[in-house]
């Protein structure tokens, strides 16, 4: 404190009489602080248990035994180039970038050596409808 | 845990277990903190039941806020009294219906001065006159030497700057040693 604000009078002095101990807590106060302490904790837990769970939506569920989004992804483009290769034949993979490069490397026509019952190749089943 | 094994825990570390569900965590610290609540609401509402309400009160909002404790955000006691002086000035408020900035002095307490002639100390004197401060003053005045807290936590109580702070206990301390010495004679205060 400075000389200026002492205004004369010795303050600290004054604050230092004016100074009590700590007050002690009634067993009122204190049972009421506690309880509100259990009340709290009560209503904390109740909000924990009510926290709804997030449940999937349908189509997530009828996906799910597929593999989900991933599965259902993969399986519907094999149908799609099993079946475009089923209708328009393998000449067509050979205009696809990359693939024709690979399918060109395979000597003749390798469906040819796929016999259908021991009578047929797969070309001639095609063929027969 | 007993509250003997809890005395050397962290007020965080308190709260923490009390989110917990740890009763005996709330226990230790009514024990540490609401006595300090009790005091300053005491001294500033002059009133015990309204004292012990402002304290519960307190309790009851460190309680809720316990599961979003921050730590190291804040002291839980400079918490405590931010809350304690905040609950205070609202129901001085509410007994004046009158803005603080616009409050006048506290019911001078010294009219009968006969009474205080006789039986004057040091110590009803300043009471008396820090009664007539206005809250704000009486608040900071009361966290810094009867609190015993830093102006840092005192702004942080009264939710404002230290410089705030410094100016708010100067003026204080200017107003209160004039109080005391324009009253000396009338006192009889042994002034040095």
């Amino acid at each position: 404190m400075t000389d200026t604000e002492k205004h004369e009078i010795d303050l600290d002095a004054f604050f230092k009489d004016a100074a009590e101990p700590l007050p002690e807590l009634r067993n009122t106060l204190m049972a009421n602080i506690l309880a509100d302490a259990g009340e709290v904790t009560e209503a904390q837990q109740v909000l924990t248990e009510r926290q709804p769970v997030k449940r999937k939506g349908m189509l997530a569920r009828l996906m799910e035994p597929l593999g989900g989004i991933k599965g259902i992804a993969a399986v519907c483009a094999c149908t799609v180039m099993g079946v475009t290769v089923g209708y328009a034949g393998t000449d067509t993979l050979q205009s696809i970038p990359g693939v024709g490069d690979i399918v060109a490397s395979i000597s003749g026509d390798p469906l040819d050596d796929f016999t259908y019952g021991n009578t047929a190749n797969f070309s001639d089943f095609l063929a027969e409808g | 845990m007993a509250f003997d094994a809890m005395s050397d825990t962290s007020d965080e570390e308190l709260l923490s277990l009390y989110a917990n569900g740890d009763q005996a965590a709330a226990r230790a610290l009514m024990l540490r903190h609401a006595p300090r609540v009790l005091s300053l609401a005491r001294r500033m509402l002059k009133d015990q039941a309204e004292a012990e309400d402002v304290t519960q009160e307190a309790m009851l909002r460190l309680w809720k806020i316990a599961p979003d404790w921050r730590t190291g955000e804040a002291k839980v006691s400079t918490w405590l009294y931010r809350v304690g002086s905040n609950l205070c000035t609202d129901r001085l408020r509410k007994k004046r219906g009158i803005s603080l900035d616009e409050a006048p002095e506290m019911e001078d307490e010294t009219l009968n001065v006969e009474d205080q002639l006789i039986s004057a100390d040091r110590a009803r004197a300043l009471r008396l006159a820090m009664n007539r401060l206005p809250e704000r003053q009486k608040l900071a005045l009361t966290l810094r030497h009867f609190e015993e807290q830093s102006n840092p936590e005192i702004a942080s109580a009264l939710e404002t700057s230290v410089e705030a702070v410094e100016s708010l206990l100067s003026r204080a301390r200017r107003a209160l040693a004039a109080d005391l010495s324009s009253n000396r004679s009338t006192l009889g205060l042994a002034i040095d």
